[in-house]
């Protein structure tokens, strides 16, 4: 009985191995992530191209600011979010070059969640977007916004993901644990 | 017979809970899956208008939808579901609190992310008011650039115009 005990532990242990591995692989590279703050891109795409021609996103407008931090060359296009309408910022070695329309205001949300963090063509969207904002909240004109993420930020707030050989090494575990479960019999009795 | 020490059967007792936990979960799961399912037939809402789709090229990914009031009273827009048609499965939702409100006789846009099958799929966007009322969308595009996209028109046949401008504009037909 302890050794179907023990069997059954392990073929467990290896579930939980198995799943987590799953789990993190989609999490981490299936599921679309902020390459700032490692969210999900859920309420919003905002998509910034760095001149090698590489695609990256970003969650808000905040934290497509911040990437400044990792690439000091960007196109950014994102919409409006109230209207819809394009908008076009280009950063060139970390300095903010053009804002399409000039009007744009970022909104920063004051409950702190990067979610509820919006950005605006005009005055008039930023009004309308401010009237459904979290108390707090405050509205900044794209270079104040710009100015504000490019200052220095401490490393380990930029998300980092979780890297393949520690997948891997999550998988690799679990067959070892499988194994032993499958080899307990000979080595327990 | 053999007799079972008690320690064991403790030991054996917590397992079967456990399994029995992980059973009751998946019921559970299964029916609030088929209850959101359901609940998915709802009325229409008259005076909204699900105006077109906004989709972003590479990665394929849906990035908000064009929802238009045509009352003269504002509405609150509460959920977004996406439905795969050919499946019939609801792949996304998205729930906004606090509600957005749609001012009388305006267009706005609501910003969520979903990505989309790049092989090529039809898919039904439904727009959920505070009162529990819809408005419903149908668009789908074809698996390559260039391709079969005539043909798959007249396959389903219900995509609105609407769809096919803003496909043009971003590229994908």
């Amino acid at each position: 009985m302890k050794l179907q005990l023990w069997r059954m532990l392990l073929f467990s242990t290896a579930a939980v191995l198995f799943l987590t591995a799953g789990f993190t692989y989609y999490d981490t590279y299936v599921v679309p992530r902020c390459e700032v703050c490692g969210m999900s891109t859920i309420y919003g795409w905002r998509d910034v191209l760095t001149p090698d021609g590489v695609h990256h996103v970003s969650c808000c407008p905040l934290c497509t600011f911040l990437l400044v931090h990792k690439y000091s060359s960007f196109h950014v296009e994102t919409v409006c979010d109230y209207c819809g309408r394009e908008i076009t910022i280009d950063v060139e070695n970390g300095v903010l070059k053009k804002v399409d329309p000039p009007t744009a205001y970022l909104i920063l949300a004051g409950s702190g969640q990067r979610k509820q963090s919006k950005i605006a063509c005009s005055e008039e969207c930023k009004d309308k977007l401010l009237m459904e904002a979290p108390p707090g909240s405050k509205p900044l004109t794209v270079k104040e916004a710009f100015r504000m993420a490019s200052e220095p930020v401490r490393k380990y707030l930029l998300w980092h993901p979780i890297t393949w050989p520690l997948i891997m090494e999550l998988t690799v575990l679990g067959i070892l644990t499988l194994a032993a479960g499958f080899a307990a019999r000979k080595f327990l009795k | 017979m053999k007799t079972v020490k008690p320690s064991v059967r403790r030991e054996l007792y917590k397992i079967l809970v456990a399994e029995v936990l992980v059973i009751l979960g998946m019921i559970l799961t299964s029916t609030a899956y088929y209850v959101s399912q359901v609940s998915l037939h709802l009325p229409e809402a008259e005076s909204l208008q699900i105006s077109g789709v906004k989709i972003h090229k590479r990665p394929l990914v849906l990035t908000g939808v064009y929802v238009a009031n045509a009352d003269g009273e504002a509405v609150s827009l509460s959920k977004v579901y996406l439905i795969k048609v050919e499946s019939k499965k609801v792949i996304f939702s998205v729930s906004f609190f606090p509600y957005l409100k749609l001012p009388p006789r305006e267009i706005r846009f609501l910003s969520f992310t979903c990505p989309l099958d790049p092989r090529g799929a039809d898919y039904k966007v439904i727009v959920v008011t505070e009162e529990e009322k819809a408005a419903k969308y149908v668009f789908g595009y074809p698996p390559k650039r260039g391709g079969a996209f005539g043909s798959r028109e007249a396959e389903i046949g219900y995509v609105p115009a609407t769809t096919y401008a803003l496909f043009e504009e971003e590229g994908l037909g």
